[in-house]
């Protein structure tokens, strides 16, 4: 006959111990995730357990906690220093501010109607503009607006089904 | 089994996973939306509805949310914002908010998942993975090889 001792209320399911954040299936545990309050703190979590790493890593995952970063942080764009604080900041492509882009037309280099802004973090802008030399290839370039300092990122192409991730990742100093 | 009561609001009860019976008003059940669906499809006409992945000790602390939620109106916001972070305070003594949040995700009250998912998400925020491990009992299945990639490629999370 077995042991009857019980280790563990949530192994034994005739138990009226509560659940534990183990018996949280992935969409759940992602409900919790993306409310960290800045992809720091998120990626950090990714050594907790192989799970976790998994899920932050998953591509929904970035997507979910964008959306709830912008939910959140973005409800009223004002001009490009518009984000103050927290310090990290994920987009996705098709995050589009018309607002901000049509203000910042004007400004070197945006071409019009070409041009989203895709995400910023103080004076920083994190732009899209479609690419004059490859084909099926955005260019991404972060600048400065006040200074028309320009920085393009390094180009990479895309797959199909796969979609472009892009960030402005700062620390506070 | 509905009941109508004095001021003519419906009743509906409610039955947990345990048998425990709950009698509320259809306004405060219908905040749930997996609820308000069963009553519209007529689920509530004949007995109780039946939650069976709802223990009463869960319910119960649900019913609590959703008769303070559907009481109270906008111009009560901040006092219904003190209210929450005093319920998921003290139902995490009395039920895990683990529970609370599966109970929230299937019966579909959004304002209660969003809850709970703020308050542990604000309970793994500032702590080390150490930390987080130690806080929900989760088993750490890395090799030191593995952190060490895991943390290489992450270097500036960890700086």
């Amino acid at each position: 006959m077995a042991p009857t001792t019980k280790s563990r209320g949530y192994d034994d399911p005739s138990s009226t111990v509560s659940t534990s954040i183990n018996d949280l299936d992935d969409t759940l545990l992602t409900e919790i995730l993306k409310r960290l309050p800045n992809a720091r703190e998120a990626i950090a979590c990714k050594l907790v357990s192989k799970n976790w790493c998994s899920l932050f890593s998953a591509p929904y995952f970035g997507s979910r906690f964008i959306d709830h970063y912008h939910k959140c942080h973005l409800k009223e764009p004002t001009g490009f220093a518009f984000i103050a604080g927290c310090g990290q900041f994920f987009a996705h492509e098709g995050h589009v501010y018309n607002k901000l882009s049509k203000s910042l037309r004007k400004f070197q280099p945006f071409k019009p109607h070409s041009t989203l802004v895709i995400t910023s973090y103080n004076d920083l802008l994190l732009c899209r503009s479609p690419s004059e030399s490859t084909r099926n290839c955005n260019s991404y370039y972060i600048c400065n607006p006040l200074t028309k300092k320009l920085q393009y990122l390094p180009p990479f192409t895309r797959t199909q089904d796969f979609r472009v991730m892009v960030s402005i990742v700062c620390g506070d100093h | 089994m509905s009941i109508t009561t004095e001021n003519n609001e419906k009743m509906i009860t409610l039955m947990s996973s345990d048998g425990e019976e709950f009698v509320v008003e259809e306004a405060v059940a219908a905040q749930s939306q997996t609820i308000k669906h069963l009553i519209e499809d007529g689920c509530s006409t004949e007995g109780s509805i039946p939650l069976p992945n709802v223990t009463g000790r869960v319910l119960s602390e649900v019913i609590q949310y959703c008769k303070k939620h559907s009481s109270s109106d906008d111009k009560e916001e901040k006092e219904l914002e003190a209210w929450d972070a005093e319920f998921v305070k003290a139902a995490d003594d009395h039920v895990a908010l683990t529970d609370l949040m599966m109970a929230a995700n299937f019966l579909d009250i959004k304002g209660l998942l969003d809850l709970v998912a703020q308050t542990l998400a604000n309970m793994i925020t500032g702590k080390s993975p150490e930390e987080v491990r130690r806080m929900w009992n989760i088993k750490n299945d890395f090799t030191p090889e593995e952190a060490e990639k895991v943390r290489k490629e992450n270097q500036w999370a960890f700086e």
